[in-house]
């Protein structure tokens, strides 16, 4: 824990919203960044998937998170369904954008653990409709992703929200994230979007990721409900975090083959 | 009172009223036809079955659940020694794979194709789930669009039993790109826009494209009929109106009859659309159909009012009409009568939805028919401002009726058949014999590629891509377990390997897929890629965790054609190479049978369903009902005429030309090799309808002459130079209408064209040589028995 920067954000959401000047696409970008997320934190969550015809599937989970410098570190222990359960991903994500990240697998039933292959940032994590960056960014944007535009505003479910529109900075980001255009509605109280569309390459209405949850933990601004619809497959996808915990400790040994092996 | 005398007063009434007459079918006619603009069109293959046909059901519950639909199949080939693996090739099915799924009928998500799958690999690290023609891969090492890299996916694909035969052949010159229909009602608009995208490529030497597939077919062939059939119908409108004009050298009896013939298709399309019946692929047929029948009705009218103001020129029009529509009456009504009979039975005895409508609203277009001709008709006949009588019934200068070509042709006709109507009565028996003989010939089958001319794109494709693919057609088996995970059970899954291998002995099964290959291709990967370990685990902890590994690795809709959500439910789909219902035949049941005995335990139950199952179901109803709808058509007009003519015997000669034509008509198919399919298993009782027209004409004709003058030879020969000449122009007219859809681009309506055509002939003739010949030899009493209920007849003109 890093009380001073807690403090630091606790007092710059207390401080009124400027709305005089109406700030700029970067600049709204630069706030969400600016979001602190803690050193470590342990949480359970729950993936929801839902198909075309309205039949779900529920995942469970216990992860954890943490940071060594920049570089991030998470581990997925899946707990249900039962006859999945202790199956574990371990990932490295490096800063260095040039350099793939690490991830590997354990499967209970195999006694084995194998390294599977990186994925691009804008394939889909584990079978959601959620991608890679999406999960790895905890709602952030990478600010050299996109040129940023200020839309204004826009009224969503009574609150006044800050529309910014994104277009990928080049081609390659474009393929990489599979995206054509992404649109924030970023809600100036907590520094997160609570409704943002995708457009894919061909221009069409992708996906909408919809905020539905959010706490204040451990003086953290922390998601407890994200929901997204793939507009294309009818394919939906919710994640619910439970029992979320800045505060105990998350050592570094967690994030080893080692523990990935040993299991829940 | 006489009856003769009631049916005139009938008519004198009729046309007294005639204002109000006019009226009252005007408006029958709009009100009938008001409803017209909301016939609404299905020319699916689907719409032939029942909707509660069990494998419809399935068909349809798979859709739903897998979310499959009939695809559309585009085929790259390239027979050099690369094949398709070279960096153009594989370049154009990206392009092409790209550009299919932005269209606006297709489904995106369900394109598949060497640029959408992956491969799934292991080594000994880990597993490798990636695209063939993603740019950076781990697996395949060399640059996307080098031969290198071609040589390396051919060698990955090899390697990957699952899409052997399936996505690439095995000899490496085709590969598929499988792209399924957002709706099934968008397949001709996908066709032909997949079709423009094709076009709009400048292929590289030897490599061909090829656009096939149930979807395709599907779409195409309904609008391929629909626009022919759209073309020759109004074509035979005026053919039989030419016939018409020449036949009678009348305007009037070119328009008049066009008016009862508007009535008529009006009418029965109108009321077609009130009840919410759909217009079917064969519906088309309908409409020649109608018109036919229609003409007949004014042909006989019309020839019957000309010989009244010849015979009595004293007469005005509206006697003549009197007279006409007094002596005309009973034949036409007897000619309804059995007409509606055999589309009634027709209608009833066809569990095809659409041929049921078809003999439904066929006879409901013969009753309108009637109305008309017998109202209307006269109405109009008597409101033509002349009373001219056309020269081919007017006298000559002596006074004498006039001969031209078609009374002597007729004439030379009758007194041929009545000099020697033994050796003719001998040529009908030889003819029955060599028809038996070609009847047992037909074979039974139905072939939707053979709808095409061999010469169509789509039928070269259908070949082309079934000769070096596992198959186009698609055989599923849906296999259904008690709860969620049942399919993680390794005993289930045996199950169904043990059955894909079973399927795949039987005739025209190219390959068979399901949820097992992925387990075996999944279990080999995380085993370090050993081929050792291609089989299916025996822990179903590691099978559900086999699933979870890919699911977590992938799209998440990428499993959704091979397995439910909740691993309860999978398919399994085996690729056929011929769509032929031979084949179908010996593969459905035998399945049917396998299934039964190794499924359907509390572990798992499995049904047969896909289009194999549904185009056999569809079929085999036609294969058993055939030659029931046939002998119920036959049987209903037999009975209705036996009935008209109160005599059992009058039936039975009414039905020896009607009976002879459809023996005709399977003889010309099982001599012509033309199988017994769904279109062709309509035509009988088509014919039947149209052909007992003839013989009832003309054996009402020889009741009237023998009561009055006697069953002689002599007497007959009155038969010929007017019945006989107006059987001659209604055999023609509907002989040329149906003849003209011989000109068709389109298979089926060119046998439909063919068939009909050779059954009215055979009913035309043998009417007038086999029944007269009968009747000269047989002498049966009905004919001359005469009581005061049947003497409807006023002689209308003297016996020549």
């Amino acid at each position: 824990m890093y009380p001073l920067k807690v403090l630091l954000s606790a007092l710059l959401l207390s401080l009124p919203v400027m709305v005089l000047a109406a700030p700029s696409g970067d600049e709204i970008i630069e706030k969400v960044n600016a979001r602190e997320d803690g050193l470590h934190v342990q949480r359970n969550f729950t993936v929801e998937l839902t198909d075309r015809n309205g039949r779900t599937r529920t995942e469970k989970t216990l992860s954890y998170r943490r940071y060594f410098g920049d570089e991030k570190r998470t581990i997925i222990f899946y707990t249900e369904p039962t006859n999945v359960r202790g199956t574990g991903f371990l990932t490295f994500d490096y800063v260095d954008r040039g350099e793939d990240d690490d991830q590997w697998l354990y499967l209970p039933a195999l006694r084995k653990i194998r390294r599977i292959p990186s994925s691009d940032r804008g394939d889909y994590f584990l079978g959601t409709d959620f991608t890679y960056e999406e999960i790895k960014k905890e709602q952030k944007v990478e600010p050299e992703d996109y040129h940023f535009v200020a839309q204004g505003t826009e009224q969503v479910d009574g609150r006044e929200l800050l529309v910014v529109e994104g277009t990928p900075s080049d081609e390659a980001i474009a393929k990489e994230l599979g995206v054509s255009k992404v649109v924030w509605r970023v809600d100036p109280e907590i520094w997160m979007s609570r409704k943002t569309d995708y457009y894919d390459r061909n221009g069409n209405h992708a996906r909408t990721i919809t905020l539905e949850g959010v706490d204040t933990i451990a003086g953290f601004i922390t998601t407890t409900a994200l929901h997204v619809l793939n507009h294309k497959t009818q394919h939906s996808t919710r994640i619910t975090f439970h029992d979320t915990d800045y505060e105990s400790a998350v050592p570094e040994s967690l994030f080893t083959q080692a523990r990935l092996r040993r299991g829940l | 009172m006489k009856d003769g005398n009631r049916s005139l007063q009938a008519f004198e009434v009729l046309l007294r009223w005639r204002w109000l007459v006019l009226v009252l079918t005007f408006a029958l006619i709009g009100l009938t036809a008001s409803s017209l603009p909301k016939l609404v069109k299905d020319t699916s293959a689907d719409a032939f079955i029942g909707k509660d046909q069990p494998a419809l059901v399935y068909k349809n519950r798979i859709e739903k659940t897998f979310g499959l639909t009939d695809p559309v199949v585009v085929a790259v080939i390239d027979r050099d020694e690369n094949g398709i693996y070279d960096p153009d090739n594989l370049a154009l099915v990206q392009r092409l794979t790209q550009a299919i799924e932005g269209l606006p009928q297709i489904d995106p998500e369900r394109v598949t194709s060497i640029a959408t799958e992956n491969h799934i690999a292991g080594n000994a690290e880990g597993i490798v789930v990636e695209g063939f023609l993603d740019e950076n891969t781990d697996f395949f090492t060399a640059p996307l669009g080098s031969q290198e890299r071609a040589q390396q996916i051919r060698a990955a694909l090899e390697d990957f039993p699952l899409y052997q035969g399936l996505l690439v052949s095995r000899d490496g010159s085709t590969t598929l790109i499988v792209a399924e229909l957002l709706n099934d009602d968008l397949a001709t608009k996908a066709y032909h826009a997949i079709e423009a995208l094709v076009a709009a490529e400048s292929l590289s030497g030897g490599t061909e494209v090829h656009v096939a597939g149930e979807g395709a077919v599907m779409g195409y062939l309904s609008s391929y009929i629909d626009r022919d059939a759209s073309r020759l119908n109004p074509l035979a409108a005026l053919i039989i109106t030419v016939v018409l004009f020449v036949g009678f050298m009348s305007i009037r009896a070119a328009i008049l009859p066009n008016l009862i013939v508007a009535g008529t298709v009006l009418g029965s399309f109108g009321l077609m659309a009130a009840s919410s019946t759909p217009f079917y692929v064969i519906t088309n047929g309908l409409v020649v159909n109608l018109i036919g029948i229609a003409v007949a009705d004014s042909i006989h009218v019309l020839s019957n009012y000309y010989t009244q103001l010849r015979t009595a020129p004293e007469l005005t029009k509206q006697q003549a009409i009197v007279r006409a529509m007094s002596a005309m009456w009973r034949p036409i009504s007897l000619t309804s009568i059995t007409t509606m009979a055999g589309f009634m039975a027709l209608s009833l005895s066809s569990v095809m939805p659409p041929v049921e409508s078809f003999g439904r609203f066929g006879a409901l277009g013969v009753l309108l028919a009637w109305v008309y001709s017998m109202t209307l008709l006269p109405v109009l006949l008597s409101l033509w401002p002349t009373r001219r009588v056309p020269r081919p019934f007017a006298n000559d200068e002596q006074g004498h009726p006039r001969i031209g070509i078609p009374e002597r042709m007729m004439d030379r006709l009758g007194a041929a058949v009545l000099a020697a109507p033994r050796p003719v009565v001998l040529a009908g028996g030889l003819l029955f014999l060599v028809g038996v003989g070609g009847a047992l010939q037909v074979q039974v089958e139905e072939e939707r590629i053979a709808n095409f001319k061999s010469t169509e794109k789509i039928h070269q494709a259908d070949k082309a891509i079934n000769a070096s693919m596992d198959g186009i057609y698609s055989l599923d088996v849906l296999i259904e377990t008690p709860e969620p995970g049942g399919l993680y059970d390794p005993e289930v899954l045996r199950r169904i390997e043990s059955l894909q291998r079973h399927i795949e002995t039987l005739p025209a099964v190219g390959g068979t897929t399901s949820i097992v290959d992925y387990v075996k291709q999944l279990h080999r990967a995380v085993s370090d890629g050993n081929r050792s370990a291609y089989t299916i685990p025996d822990d179903p902890q590691l099978i559900a965790q086999l699933f979870f590994l890919y699911g977590a690795s992938a799209d998440p809709t990428d499993f959704e054609e091979e397995v439910d959500y909740d691993f309860q439910h999978t398919l399994l789909r085996a690729q056929v190479s011929e769509g032929r219902y031979s084949i179908n035949k010996q593969l459905v049941p035998v399945l049917e049978r396998y299934v039964a005995e190794h499924f359907n335990d509390e572990n798992a139950t499995a049904t047969v369903t896909g289009r194999v199952s549904v185009s056999y179901y569809w079929f085999q109803g036609v294969d058993k009902s055939t030659l029931l709808s046939i002998a119920l058509s036959f049987g209903a007009v037999v009975l209705a005429a036996i009935i008209l003519f109160r005599s059992t015997a009058l039936g039975l000669l009414a039905a020896v030309p009607v009976g002879l034509a459809i023996l005709l008509v399977y003889a010309v198919m099982g001599f012509a090799g033309i199988p017994l399919d769904i279109g062709t298993s309509m035509f009988a009782a088509i014919a039947i309808g149209l052909s007992i027209d003839f013989a009832i004409h003309s054996l009402d004709r020889i009741q009237e002459i023998a009561r009055t003058h006697g069953l002689t030879a002599r007497a007959l020969q009155a038969l010929y130079p007017d019945t006989g000449r107006a059987l001659l122009f209604n055999f023609i007219a509907v002989a040329g209408g149906f003849g003209v859809l011989v000109t068709s681009e389109v298979p089926p309506l060119i046998k439909f064209g063919t068939l009909v055509a050779v059954a009215v002939s055979t009913a035309f003739l043998a009417s007038l040589t086999l029944l007269p010949a009968l009747v000269l030899l047989l002498k049966p009493q009905a004919l001359t028995k005469t009581t005061i209920e049947e003497n409807s007849h006023v002689p209308t003109e003297s016996i020549a």
